[in-house]
């Protein structure tokens, strides 16, 4: 169960990870939050360039043949680059100096990389709070004084009841007016940032509650159109 | 008259060619060694570098007479085939033994496929896996590989242990380091470890800021605070793959897919043509972020020509590889212009120039 849930991370990451030419091209400002769910969108031809590839062992065979220089759907070793010569020994089952796709494809190691890899590799996005991200502003101690004040009561929702930590257009709006322009678009950048799951998923509250109207008493304050997305 | 003249301007082209192109042998460079040997074993590293990531074996401990013959035999051009070759001409100090190229020519001019590796902190690569797929098993090993290469270097190192056997300073220098005037070419393997062992960059202005605090994560007080902003940013957006458990050498430690191999079949597969597992196809090892600044281009092909294009690879790509192995599942960061040039500012602090000069790691072959 845990390696499911492990592989449908994985791929919810990666799909937010389309090449550049894959994502909407309609959405170049990335305004606060709103970046995320612009790149989380593949269009289908790049969904169709990003799957031709094969994957798995049949990765691995595509690789070596692909230095069958003569064509003969054969390799010998003297085909392959010095540097991949070692890997004959242990492809050349028969001893009879010729790789075939068969060969190639029984030597490959079908082993998926071990949990403390993934484990390392799922840390990567860290979720840092907007108070992180003013302390990585490094702004003077006035403004960051200001900024902290502004920021203090804001979290990232991770549960979608929790109406209290909605007030995005607040942090907007008092932000801008304390920071310069840099200052301003760093603290944006840095905010996108925060862990795109949550903040899809903030996105999607946002809007659900934008079309229903159902502004509870501690999320009055307007919503800017750019947080809507 | 136009024949009468021009015959001497050809016999002089001809000659600067055949003088420019003839490699000249490194037995007519002197040989400069201090009378005591630098100092390569008891260095004082700071607080924060001293880990166990060390990966010395105990068969071939660094010694202050092993690395001094070790760095002879680096940049010694008769370890070639040709002698025309060193390790040092493709791994140069200026640039933390990387060289600005995106591929390197080999001892008969024919070009390797990869960039050579920059050599600083290898000692505490853990993993103890060398060259961008990893296919060298111990330092020892990784040594001489480049040296059998028929692209590289292309000696027999048999051949050439004979060949020291009658040289004025060989022998004396392997008695003292290994105790008697025997010459092979694991003894070569050995000594050749030690002094990039001793490759260690450890004086940057990231250390001495570093030496005056707590924790990485405070200010440090010798940075500008554009450069404790892109600390700051490094920490967040970097750190938890090129400072893992705060390892300071700022090496990753694993190979990884950071999706340079796009979506052709027959691109590098790094780690994956060495292993033949599916997982590692599109991984590669990544050097030590100490001394960046100097070591471009970056990737494993050279295919960032500058630390901007390279920080633009992680801001504006996304990092995508069928392949989900290894994949990093980082990008589009979105830097800001004045992200990236904070980051940048950082990463220059890890310039170590007393590494990039020290006569310790220079070349002891007059010309």
């Amino acid at each position: 169960m845990q390696r499911i849930a492990t592989a449908v991370m994985m791929t919810f990451l990666v799909l937010g990870a389309l090449p550049a030419s894959a994502q909407t091209q309609a959405a170049p400002a990335p305004p606060f939050f709103g970046t995320i769910s612009g790149t989380i969108t593949p269009g289908p031809e790049a969904v169709s360039t990003f799957l031709r590839r094969a994957v798995g062992p049949a990765a691995v065979v595509q690789r070596l043949l692909s230095f069958d220089s003569d064509g003969d759907d054969r390799l010998t070793a003297a085909e392959l680059p010095e540097r991949m010569q070692s890997v004959v020994d242990r492809i050349d089952q028969n001893d009879d100096g010729v790789m075939t796709a068969a060969e190639i494809e029984a030597a490959v190691d079908r082993r998926p990389v071990g949990i403390d890899t993934r484990a390392i590799l799922l840390r990567n996005r860290s979720a840092p709070s907007l108070t992180d991200v003013v302390h990585d502003l490094k702004l003077t101690q006035p403004k960051h004084d200001s900024a902290l004040a502004i920021v203090k009561n804001y979290q990232v929702p991770r549960n979608l009841n929790n109406s209290k930590s909605i007030d995005l257009g607040v942090v907007h709006t008092a932000m801008k007016e304390l920071l310069d322009e840099e200052e301003f678009e760093n603290f944006m950048a840095a905010a996108a940032r925060l862990n795109p799951l949550t903040v899809r998923l903030t996105n999607t509250l946002e809007r659900l509650r934008g079309t229903a109207g159902n502004k509870d008493a501690e999320s009055t304050a307007p919503v800017p159109e750019t947080i809507v997305r | 008259m136009s024949r009468d003249t021009s015959s001497p301007l050809l016999a002089i082209a001809v000659a600067a060619f055949v003088v420019s192109v003839v490699p000249r042998p490194a037995a007519q460079a002197t040989l400069q060694l201090p009378d005591t040997p630098y100092r390569y074993s008891d260095v004082t590293l700071p607080p924060h570098l001293i880990s166990k990531l060390d990966n010395t074996p105990s068969t071939n401990p660094l010694t202050d007479e092993g690395a001094t013959l070790g760095r002879v035999l680096f940049y010694d051009t008769r370890l070639s085939g040709n002698r025309s070759t060193s390790c040092g001409s493709c791994h140069i100090q200026a640039h933390a033994f990387a060289e600005p190229k995106p591929v390197s020519r080999g001892f008969q001019g024919a070009h390797t496929d990869r960039r050579a590796m920059p050599l600083v902190n290898l000692r505490y690569y853990q993993r103890a896996k060398f060259f961008w797929d990893e296919r060298a098993s111990s330092l020892e090993e990784a040594v001489v590989m480049p040296i059998a290469s028929h692209i590289e270097m292309g000696q027999n190192l048999d051949a050439v242990s004979d060949a020291f056997a009658r040289d004025a300073n060989y022998p004396a220098l392997f008695e003292r380091a290994f105790g008697d005037r025997q010459i092979t070419g694991q003894r070569i393997g050995s000594a050749l470890a030690q002094f990039v062992r001793a490759l260690v960059s450890y004086q940057s202005p990231y250390d001495y800021g570093r030496a005056g605090v707590q924790s990485v994560h405070d200010d440090f007080a010798n940075f500008s605070r554009q450069e404790n902003r892109g600390k700051a940013l490094f920490l967040r957006n970097c750190g938890s793959c090129h400072m893992k458990d705060e390892n300071e050498h700022f090496f990753v430690p694993t190979p990884a897919n950071t999706g340079l191999r796009g979506v052709d079949a027959s691109a590098d597969g790094g780690v994956g043509d060495v292993t033949l597992r599916a997982a590692d196809m599109g991984s590669f090892k990544s050097p030590s972020l100490r001394n960046v600044e100097v070591t471009g281009p970056y990737g494993h092909d050279g295919r960032f020509a500058t630390l901007d294009a390279l920080i633009d690879h992680y801001s504006d790509n996304a990092i995508s590889d069928p392949n989900l192995g290894y994949l990093m599942p980082v990008g589009p960061l979105r830097f800001t212009a004045s992200e990236k040039g904070a980051l940048i500012a950082f990463l220059k602090t890890l310039t170590d120039r007393t590494f990039l000069s020290d006569p310790k790691f220079s070349n002891p072959f007059a010309e």
